[in-house]
């Protein structure tokens, strides 16, 4: 069964404020991370001794409930823009859900959907790594740079 | 083994020059002496030296350290401790000379069995290991070691165990099959090349940086735990100094009081600003954009479609096509590779749901939308975090009001509390670093275990497979496995064991007001209290620490500088009459006032005990000449001492007399 992964060295970066307010879960961590893979377009793949991960969760957790299926219309997007492909061919649309999408999981995801996922919230780590000067010490000071962060990241993301 | 004190003789520093002869007449040494020594006699030099000699750590000491020791107004370029011992019956002498005029310590060690006399410390290797100032420090004390047992901060209780259990003998057996292996891949000599030095000479390398390691991260985890209570207690004190007084101190608490407010602002600030980040939607225009765009085409593509993959397999069933034409093999055959490019009715489903979500978040609403509502908690979060930041920038402004208005010992803590939050840390750094699972490989030091442990593991697999020592090997690392468990079982064991046999003491020791040691993390924890008073911390710390040593296989002596001072009468008498029965020698420094209760236990518990008074011989002194006895005396230029309980009972000098 495919779960939300996160790198461990994501975890370390982020160990001095992922355990404590605001940040309810893990899964927190993750979607910081992953908003920023998704706005970059940055996916790097967890395969291998290269990224060591450890699972988070199988489902999301009820904090992302309201907006899984937003995220993962996020993931089409990003795949959609990834791959080339114009959202106007019908065939290749369709096959990319049938990649992605799985009525049968509880996530709502296929193993690759998840893969994918995960891809991305590993690239999001890397580009937020890269873009500040240290880890973050205050959870404040983090939130309050995210947006700018991400911001950056769409301006640099390259036209579909 | 049996180690036994059977004197030391000083002469020419800080303590007066003495010789002392626990032996005595005798040929054994009694089980217990008590040394009447008046304050400032003293017994803490005595002490020291004899830590410093029988562990050899002197040659270490800086120049000022060493002068130290000088007494004020001697001549003297040398001044001597030494050190006899008797180890198993046999005798070992160990001599430290301070150089006052140099600023070095030496050493000589005699053994007269073996060795003779070599000019440093060199104490047969089967004796050494009890030797370590650390292990040292468990016999040979002063009565707050006792309390140190209990203390959170420290980890005496668990270093006690491991020594005096010696479990390091299993650690032994660990290192003696490395060697064994070691030294069977070193026979494979005929096929060794460059490759297998090379290997030899990394896994040398790494092994030893695991050693540096794994030494830099016990001192570390001390650090932290000794300085986060320093911290604490700093900052208790500064905080109640600050507290107290007028005027600057008033607005100081209001300006604290205003620093907590904030503080509280800007946690529910962040909450807010987290919230609705958790709505993706708000965080950037350009996802609802992609999403609606994504929905649009979806609609116009017609998907999912009416029809799903599910027809398309019933369809095979049929003889004929849905145009009419009749089902041929060829004709299933394309059919079923085609059903699969469409989606079935679960897939369907859900990307309808998805399409459902984004038209429902993304439609217009006459409520503020996503993004207007994350930009006004964000607003929130840097007006609370500027709140936040004067409000520290007050305190700490006043903080320092406070310190320029003359209160230098403020001034010091607030320096010390700085130095020590730095220190703490780097310290907590390091330990993050020791630990992490994720440094990468490829410097020549690392500093995580993990990753030292897996290449001292990868090298040894490549040495065995280039010395055919696989299975060798394989056994060595079973071998070491089972005995790092058996330390873990064995020191769990012994402290339950511990734990029920000290309670049992205590119950006694303490029969009027209990307590009892709930377990053993480090230091000794109490059950259902924090600590317990002065005396009955020292009652629980020596019950520990007799049971400790009895339970160990080697007898060591105790020598305790003022054992029962802070105690009442009847917890005197209870771990007076104890003492005996839980160990080979007791030699005890005492003063006057703490005999009564203590001596007379220790004389009904036990034919074989010593009585020695000691004074220095001054001025203040000298009216105590007189009335010396006629036997039992010893005495020089420095010093008198007097064997026999009757002048013992009778000595009556609290502190010395000086000129």
């Amino acid at each position: 069964m495919a779960y939300f992964r996160l790198r461990t060295d994501a975890q370390s970066w982020f160990s001095e404020i992922a355990d404590s307010p605001p940040f309810r879960t893990k899964f927190d961590i993750y979607y910081l991370c992953l908003i920023a893979g998704l706005a970059s377009g940055r996916a790097t793949e967890l395969t291998g001794t290269a990224h060591p991960a450890t699972d988070l969760v199988e489902k999301f957790v009820e904090d992302y409930r309201p907006a899984s299926r937003l995220i993962i219309g996020l993931l089409v997007t990003a795949e959609l823009r990834k791959s080339g492909i114009d959202v106007s061919e019908k065939a290749q649309v369709r096959a990319l859900f049938k990649r992605l999408v799985d009525s049968e999981s509880p996530n709502s995801l296929t193993d690759q959907g998840m893969r994918r996922l995960n891809a991305y919230a590993s690239g999001g780590y890397e580009y937020l790594a890269e873009q500040r000067d240290m880890k973050p010490y205050t959870a404040e000071e983090f939130i309050q740079g995210y947006s700018a962060l991400i911001e950056n990241a769409v301006e640099k993301l390259p036209p579909a | 083994m049996r180690i036994d004190i059977a004197g030391w003789s000083t002469s020419g520093l800080r303590c007066p020059d003495v010789t002392i002869d626990l032996i005595g007449p005798g040929s054994t040494v009694p089980k217990v002496t008590l040394l009447q020594m008046p304050n400032g006699t003293g017994k803490t030099t005595t002490l020291e030296m004899l830590i410093a000699t029988l562990s050899g750590v002197a040659t270490s000491w800086d120049e000022k350290t060493v002068r130290s020791y000088r007494r004020k107004g001697d001549e003297r370029e040398l001044g001597t401790f030494v050190v006899s011992l008797l180890v198993d019956g046999r005798q070992l002498s160990i001599e430290l000379v301070l150089d006052f005029e140099m600023g070095v310590a030496r050493y000589r060690t005699t053994n007269p069995g073996s060795g003779g006399v070599v000019q440093s410390w060199q104490p047969l290797p089967a004796v050494r290991r009890f030797l370590a100032k650390e292990f040292l420090g468990l016999f040979i004390f002063n009565g707050e070691f006792a309390a140190r047992l209990l203390d959170e901060r420290q980890t005496a209780a668990d270093d006690a165990i491991d020594a005096l259990c010696q479990l390091y003998l299993l650690n032994e057996i660990g290192d003696f099959v490395e060697q064994e292996w070691s030294r069977r891949t070193k026979q494979a000599g005929a096929k060794s090349d460059n490759a297998l030095t090379r290997l030899r000479t990394e896994l040398n390398s790494m092994t030893a940086r695991r050693t540096t390691i794994a030494k830099a991260r016990v001192k570390a985890e001390a650090q932290v735990r000794e300085i986060g209570a320093e911290i604490t207690d700093l900052a208790a004190k500064i905080e109640e100094r600050l507290g107290t007084g007028r005027s600057t101190r008033e607005q100081f608490n209001e300006a604290k009081i205003e620093m907590t407010r904030t503080v509280g602002a800007l946690s529910i600030a962040a909450g807010n600003a987290m919230q609705a980040l958790r709505q993706p939607l708000s965080i950037h225009p350009s996802f609802a954009t992609s999403l609606i765009a994504l929905k649009d085409n979806l609609d116009n593509l017609r998907l999912p479609e009416n029809t799903s993959a599910q027809f398309f397999n019933e369809l095979l069933e049929e003889d004929e096509c849905i145009c009419g034409r009749e089902m041929t093999p060829g004709a299933k055959h394309e059919i079923g590779i085609r059903s699969l490019r469409y989606l079935d009715a679960s897939e369907s489903g859900v990307i309808n749901a998805i399409k459902q979500d984004i038209g429902d978040f993304t439609a217009a609403s006459e409520t503020e939308s996503p993004e207007e509502r994350l930009s006004q908690a964000m607003a929130g979060l840097g007006a609370a975090r500027r709140d936040q930041k004067l409000a520290r920038q007050t305190v700490n402004a006043l903080k320092q009001k406070l310190i320029d208005e003359g209160d230098e010992e403020l001034f010091a803590w607030q320096q010390q509390l700085d130095k020590q939050t730095k220190l703490h840390d780097d310290c907590t750094r390091l330990l993050q670093e020791i630990d992490t699972d994720d440094e990468k490989d490829g410097s020549a030091e690392p500093c995580s275990l993990k990753l030292i442990d897996k290449k001292i593991k990868e090298f040894g697999g490549k040495i065995s497979e280039i010395t055919e020592t696989v299975t060798l090997r394989k056994q060595t690392d079973v071998i070491k496995a089972i005995m790092a468990r058996t330390t873990e079982l064995a020191r769990s064991k012994i402290k339950a064991e511990l734990i029920d046999l000290c309670n049992a003491r205590l119950e006694k020791v303490l029969a009027n007001d209990p307590l009892t040691i709930g377990r053993i993390d480090r230091s000794i924890r109490l059950e259902g209290q924090g600590t317990g008073s002065t005396a009955q911390v020292l009652a629980a710390g020596y019950v520990f620490l007799m049971s400790a040593l009895r339970r160990g296989n080697n007898d060591f002596p105790l020598v305790v500088d003022s054992p029962a001072n802070p105690m009442d009468m009847g917890r005197r008498r209870r771990i007076g009459s104890l003492i005996p029965e839980l160990c080979s020698q007791f030699v005890a420094f005492t003063i006057n006032t703490e005999l009564s209760g203590f001596v007379p236990a220790l004389a009904d518990s036990t034919d074989e005990i010593r009585y020695l008074t000691m004074f220095r011989r001054t001025t203040g002194t000298a009216r105590l000449l007189p009335g010396l006895p006629t036997t039992g005396v010893s005495q020089n230029d420095y010093s008198v001492v007097v064997e026999g309980k009757d002048y013992f009972m009778s000595f009556d000098v609290t502190d010395e007399e000086d000129d």
